[in-house]
């Protein structure tokens, strides 16, 4: 799957905080793929799926997505993948041997769906820009700005 | 509204808090001390975040122990020569000096860490009542007395002595035995 | 398979690159020799996993900590104890987690104000009902929810709850002072 993170712990990822792309989407929505490039062999049993999916799906893809630019690559002996190029300059690479025109038309709706931006462990699953209606919590929320009236008593006591 | 930065700087800004010690038992006035030292008075605490309190103690020569604490419990004191730690009273400790009984009790009682020296430096101790007065007006609040000091006899007025009440009211003609 | 001894001795060993390989993907940021030496590397990374197992069941314990110490803190600077502000609300069945009441106590002060203020009537409301006096001011009590015989009271609540000290007290004060 193209969301396979490398790495053992949390170290060795990189972890960051859920973004969009300019705030994509909550006015109009931008497709950020751009180009997509289908390598596979002729021949080979491996790259049949993706024979498959250029014979059956690929035409539908390409008509009802008219912002993505298609290429079919055919190179012999090669392992089959597809490469998708992102609004920001990310390069995608995603390997499709032995994987059915059905499970390929997935992955290839996956990389329109994406965001072009690298793929890190989130810390959380949710993000806002703009955390506190009535303000945050500060020390002064609950009490008065300047001393307050038992401090005052104090002092008054302490200066007798 | 602030915007974000100020907004930071607001939460996370310090308070200079008054604690008078005056009666206190010191144990447990070194657990609250400790409480508003380390942040944990705040609903934005956090171990790793630096969000602790000033604490002034004033009257620190008059604080508290109980039973017989002031004989019994010891403190490790250097005299300054090499391999001379001494264990010294608590009594012979607070002669010495009135406020080391109170930084040696709330430097016990802080988080055994690398936070702990910086925590202190933000405890000021004073032995009397008399403030600095760069360090006066910076106070903000008090920080609640663990328990109310009890008053002498001498301190209530005759109105509330004559208002106390009593088990049984001794006839006119009643003498005490001796 | 193997049908002859031939063919046994000719098949070739298990990819040994790419065993290393898996090793060295999880081991490429420790330090020195742990993410080269195939022997240090693989014994460091399950280390490493046994730590992170380990870590990640010690971070929810940790987390919940430390909710509990927030909302103590923000529930005693309005005067309320951290047990009272949540038993309160578990008696108006006000079901808010710890997380998020700690999230309303940082970021929407006013809000948790109130919350507070619920649990302090529905506490107070829950001891009135148990000692045989009439609650004043609002009313939470009267709602029904899924718990079909807990009424608002103190001692409908120990019972449905199964609150065994709280119990002990509901019984105390009702046989001292019997409701009328």
């Amino acid at each position: 799957m193209a969301n396979h993170i490398v790495g053992a712990t949390g170290r060795t990822v990189t972890s960051g905080f859920l973004k969009s792309v300019l705030q994509n989407g909550t006015g109009r929505y931008v497709c950020q793929l751009q180009r997509i490039t289908l390598k596979f062999c002729k021949a080979s049993v491996q790259s049949r799926g993706a024979r498959d999916y250029v014979e059956n799906h690929l035409l539908d893809f390409a008509a009802s997505n008219p912002g993505v630019v298609v290429y079919v690559t055919p190179k012999p002996e090669i392992h089959a993948r597809i490469v998708a190029e992102y609004l920001n300059g990310e390069i995608h690479t995603l390997f499709i041997d032995k994987k059915s025109a059905e499970e390929i038309q997935q992955h290839v709706q996956s990389l329109v769906w994406r965001s072009g931006l690298p793929l890190i462990r989130l810390r959380k699953t949710q993000h806002t820009e703009n955390p506190s209606i009535q303000g945050q919590w500060t020390p002064f929320t609950n009490r008065p700005c300047t001393s307050t009236a038992a401090l005052e008593e104090k002092l008054k006591t302490l200066s007798k | 509204m602030a915007s974000r930065v100020q907004q930071h700087w607001l939460t996370f800004s310090r308070m200079w808090l008054l604690c008078d010690a005056r009666w206190q038992p010191a144990p447990e006035l070194a657990k609250r001390i400790c409480k508003y030292l380390e942040g944990r008075h705040k609903p934005v605490y956090h171990p790793l975040t630096d969000c602790g309190d000033h604490v002034v103690v004033i009257n620190t020569k008059e604080v508290a122990f109980d039973k017989n604490q002031w004989e019994k419990k010891l403190y490790a004191v250097n005299t300054g020569y090499k391999n001379t730690m001494i264990a010294m009273s608590a009594k012979d400790f607070h002669r010495m000096d009135p406020t080391k009984v109170v930084e040696r009790e709330v430097y016990s009682e802080l988080p055994k860490n690398l936070q702990r020296k910086n925590l202190m430096t933000r405890l000021h101790l004073f032995p009397d009542e008399n403030i600095p007065d760069n360090i006066k007006q910076n106070l903000v609040d008090i920080i609640p007395p663990v328990m109310e000091p009890p008053k002498r006899l001498d301190e209530f007025t005759e109105e509330e002595k004559a208002s106390w009440p009593r088990f049984f009211i001794p006839p006119a003609d009643y003498k005490p035995s001796d | 398979m193997f049908l002859t001894l031939a063919r046994y001795a000719r098949s070739p060993p298990p990819d040994k690159w790419w065993k290393r390989r898996y090793v060295y993907n999880n081991t490429w940021r420790f330090w020195g020799r742990h993410r080269n030496c195939y022997k240090i590397a693989i014994q460091s990374m399950q280390h490493a996993w046994r730590a992170a197992k380990r870590g990640r069941r010690e971070k929810k314990r940790f987390v919940r900590g430390l909710w509990i110490e927030r909302l103590r803190a923000a529930s005693e600077e309005h005067g309320l104890s951290y047990q009272h502000l949540v038993v309160g609300l578990d008696m108006a069945q006000v079901q808010l987690d710890r997380k998020v009441l700690s999230h309303l106590a940082i970021y929407e002060p006013k809000t948790f104000k109130s919350i507070v203020e619920i649990a302090r009537i529905s506490y107070g409301e829950g001891l009135m009902a148990a000692t045989g006096k009439q609650p004043e001011g609002v009313s939470l009590g009267s709602c029904t929810g899924t718990r079909g015989s807990f009424k608002g009271d103190l001692w409908s609540y120990c019972k449905c709850r199964n609150v065994r000290g709280g119990l002990m007290f509901a019984v105390f004060a009702m046989t001292t002072s019997p409701r009328t």
